[in-house]
C-alpha cells in the first residue's frame, strides 16, 4: 500500500516538474507610474497645498504563478506651504516649507484576472523636508517605514508592451498620515526566459 | 488569495498601531463648593500629614496611605497600582473641605475624590493650627472614570512620620521631568507644566533632558528626532537639533499642545514657581554642555542669593559626554552627576553618583561615596517591589523614577 502511495507521489511531482518545464515563462518587467497623488493628514493649516506628483520605478519579477514580487522605488510629493506673512511669536515672517518621499519598498502583486491586479508593499520612506523660516533654511531627512497598497489596470499593447492605470495608497508610519495617488503606468517586460 | 488577504490584513493592523492614550478627566466639584471655602492656613498643613489606615475603600487604596501636603495640594499615596489622590483644600466653619482626584499611575483608571474632616475628628483643631487631640478622620467618597464621587472612602490618622523619614534628606526624582504619569495627565513630558505639577506626585526633584538648537539655544527634549510620540503633527520633521529656536518655537508643539521649553525657561520657572530641590539635566548631545553650564552657574548663583536649597547638576550618562566634560575649565567645580564608574565619578569631582539600579544595592560602594561627601542616587527604579527593597534596604540618597508615587509611599510608610 505504501509503495503504491509512492509511486502516485512520484508520477504526480514528475509530472507538475515537467508540466513546468514546458509551460512555464519567467519575466523580468519593468513598470514606469507617475500621476496626481492627494496628501491626507489631520494638520490644520489653510495653506496648505497638499496635491502634487506621484511617481514610481518597479522591477517586477514575474514567475508563471499570479504572485509575482519585486522593487519598487520612486517619488512622492506629501505637501508645501507658502506663506508671505507668517504670524510667530517673533513677528510676521516669510515661511515655505514641503516634505516629500523617495520609498524603497518591496512590493507583492497578484492578479485577479488577466487584466486586473493587486498590489501591496511595505519598506521604508526617506522623508525629505525643506522650506525656509526667519530667513533660515529648513532641511532635514529622516526615514519611516510605511505601506502600500492599489489596484490596477493594465491592457497589453503587444507581448512585451502594456499600458494601464493603478489606485495607490500610501501609509506613512512616522507621521502616520497618508496619501493617495492615481498613475498611469507603462509596462515593459524587458526578459523572458 | 487566501495569503494575500491575511498580509494585507496584517500590514493595515501593524500600521494602524499608534501611542495615543484615552485619558479620562473626572468631574471634580461640579457645583464649585470650594469657592465658599477659605485657604488653610499654612501652620495647619503639617498637623495632616503621616500614616493614615484605610476604613473604608480598602479596595482602591489598599490597607493604609500616606498623606503628604506637596506644595499646593494634599496628596495622599497608596501601596496598591501606585494610586494617588491629589486634593485641594478648604475651610468652612471648622471643618475641613478637600476635593479632587485619584488615579493609578500604572494604568488610566481615575475618578473624582472628596472628603471632609468634621469638627470633632479633628477639622476643628486643623483650622485652628492646633494639633489634634484625636486621630484625624478623612470622611468620603470616591467615583470612577467621570461618575460622581459615591463609594465610601475613610482614613484614620495612624501615625505620623517616623523619625527617620522626618530627619532624611532624601530625594524622589521624576523622570523627564514628571514621570510616565505625563501618558494620563494630559501634560508633556520635559514642559513647563508637568514640572509645574511634579511635586504634587511626590517629586522633590526633576530629571530633565537638554539638547542644542542649530542656532546654539539649549532646549528640553529627549528623543534626536521629531515625533509623534513627544509632538503633535507638524510641517518639519528630522533631526531636531538640526533647527534653529524660532523654528522649534514656532513650528513644533509638544504632544499635548504645550511649547518647547528652552533650558532657560524650565530652570527659572524649577527656582522661582516651585520648590523643588534637585535637577537632574540629563546630557542629550555633548553640544549643550557649555550653555547648560552657562545657565547652570547663573540660575545656581540666583538660588543662592534667595537662600534656596537648589541643586542642579549636569548629567554625565556616557563616555563621550564625560571625556567632553573633563575639558572644560574648572569642570570640578562644576556641579554634575555621573552614571559611569565610581573612579570617573571621583575625576570629574561629581557631587552624585548614579549608577542604575540593575547593578543592586552596591551597598559597599554607596557608602564609599558617601563617604566622599557625595550623594548616590539610582536609576530608572520603577517596579514597586525593588522601589520598597531598594528603599527599605538600599543606602540611596535618591530615587529617580517614572512613578515618584510609588516612591513617595515607600519611602514614607518607612
Amino acid at each position: 500500500m505504501q509503495f503504491k502511495k509512492l509511486l502516485i507521489a512520484l508520477f504526480m511531482i514528475t509530472s507538475a516538474a515537467l508540466a513546468q518545464v514546458e509551460d512555464t515563462t519567467y519575466s523580468l518587467s519593468t513598470e514606469l507610474g507617475i500621476g496626481y497623488s492627494r496628501y491626507f493628514t489631520t494638520m490644520d493649516y489653510s495653506d496648505l497645498n497638499k496635491n502634487g506628483f506621484s511617481g514610481t520605478v518597479r522591477v517586477m519579477w514575474n514567475p508563471e504563478h499570479l504572485l509575482s514580487v519585486g522593487l519598487e522605488t520612486g517619488y512622492q510629493y506629501l505637501y508645501s506651504i507658502d506663506v508671505s506673512d507668517f504670524n510667530t511669536d517673533y513677528g510676521t515672517t516669510k515661511f515655505s516649507a514641503s516634505m516629500n518621499a523617495v520609498p524603497i519598498f518591496m512590493i507583492f502583486a497578484m492578479k485577479i484576472t488577466p487584466n486586473i491586479k493587486l498590489t501591496v508593499g511595505s519598506g521604508v520612506y526617506m522623508l525629505n523636508n525643506s522650506g525656509e523660516l526667519f530667513g533660515d533654511q529648513l532641511s532635514s531627512s529622516q526615514l519611516s517605514i510605511g505601506a502600500r497598497a492599489g489596484i490596477a489596470y493594465t491592457y497589453p499593447i503587444n507581448n512585451s508592451i502594456s499600458i494601464g492605470g493603478e489606485l495607490l495608497y500610501s501609509y506613512f508610519s512616522k507621521i502616520q498620515d497618508q496619501t493617495v495617488a492615481i498613475q498611469f503606468l507603462f509596462i515593459y517586460d524587458f526578459l523572458k526566459y | 488569495m487566501k495569503k494575500l488577504l491575511i498580509l494585507i490584513a496584517s500590514l493595515l493592523l501593524f500600521y494602524s498601531c499608534n501611542n495615543e492614550v484615552d485619558i479620562t478627566n473626572p468631574v471634580v466639584d461640579p457645583s464649585d463648593f470650594m469657592s465658599q471655602t477659605k485657604p488653610l492656613p499654612e501652620s495647619s498643613k503639617p498637623l495632616m500629614e503621616g500614616v493614615y489606615e484605610v476604613i473604608e475603600g480598602k479596595d482602591l487604596l489598599g490597607d493604609q496611605v500616606v498623606v503628604k501636603w506637596t506644595r499646593d495640594r494634599l496628596s495622599i499615596f497608596s501601596g496598591k497600582n501606585g494610586g494617588y489622590i491629589l486634593l485641594e483644600s478648604g475651610s468652612l466653619d471648622s471643618v475641613v473641605f478637600l476635593t479632587g482626584y485619584w488615579r493609578y499611575s500604572t494604568s488610566t483608571e481615575t475618578g473624582a475624590a472628596t472628603f471632609y474632616i468634621p469638627s470633632d475628628a479633628g477639622g476643628g483643631e486643623i483650622v485652628s493650627g492646633n494639633t489634634p487631640a484625636t486621630a484625624i478622620r478623612f470622611i468620603g467618597e470616591y467615583g470612577s472614570g467621570t461618575e460622581l464621587a459615591n463609594k465610601p472612602l475613610t482614613l484614620k490618622f495612624a501615625r505620623p512620620f517616623s523619625d527617620e523619614v522626618k530627619q532624611s534628606n532624601f530625594y524622589i526624582l521624576a523622570h523627564r521631568g514628571g514621570g510616565r504619569n505625563s501618558d494620563y495627565l494630559g501634560v508633556s513630558e520635559n514642559s513647563i507644566e508637568m514640572i509645574d505639577i511634579a511635586e504634587r506626585f511626590g517629586s522633590t526633584g526633576i530629571e530633565i533632558d537638554a539638547r542644542l538648537s542649530k542656532d546654539g539655544v539649549p532646549f528640553l527634549y529627549h528623543d534626536g528626532d521629531i515625533n509623534l510620540r513627544l509632538t503633535q503633527k507638524s510641517l518639519i520633521w528630522g533631526d531636531i537639533e538640526s533647527f534653529t529656536w524660532a523654528q522649534l518655537r514656532t513650528l513644533v508643539t509638544l504632544r499635548n499642545g504645550e511649547k518647547i521649553p528652552s533650558l532657560r525657561e524650565a530652570l527659572e520657572f524649577v527656582l522661582e514657581e516651585t520648590n523643588i530641590r534637585a535637577v537632574w539635566l540629563d546630557t542629550k548631545d555633548v553640544d549643550v554642555i557649555d550653555s547648560s553650564i552657562a545657565i547652570q552657574h547663573e540660575i545656581l548663583q540666583r538660588a543662592s542669593d534667595m537662600g534656596r536649597d537648589l541643586k542642579i547638576v549636569i548629567g554625565i550618562p556616557a563616555d563621550d559626554v564625560f571625556e567632553e566634560f573633563i575639558t572644560k575649565p574648572n569642570y570640578q567645580n562644576v556641579p554634575s552627576l555621573c552614571e559611569l564608574s565610581t573612579d570617573k565619578v571621583i575625576q570629574a569631582n561629581s557631587l552624585i553618583w548614579a549608577p542604575r539600579w540593575t547593578q543592586g544595592l552596591q551597598t559597599a560602594e554607596v557608602q564609599q561615596m558617601q563617604a566622599q561627601g557625595r550623594k548616590v542616587f539610582t536609576w530608572t527604579l520603577d517596579d514597586a517591589s525593588y522601589i520598597e527593597e531598594f528603599i527599605n534596604a538600599g543606602e540611596f540618597d535618591g530615587i529617580l523614577t517614572n512613578y515618584p508615587t510609588i516612591v513617595s509611599y515607600y519611602h514614607y510608610i518607612k
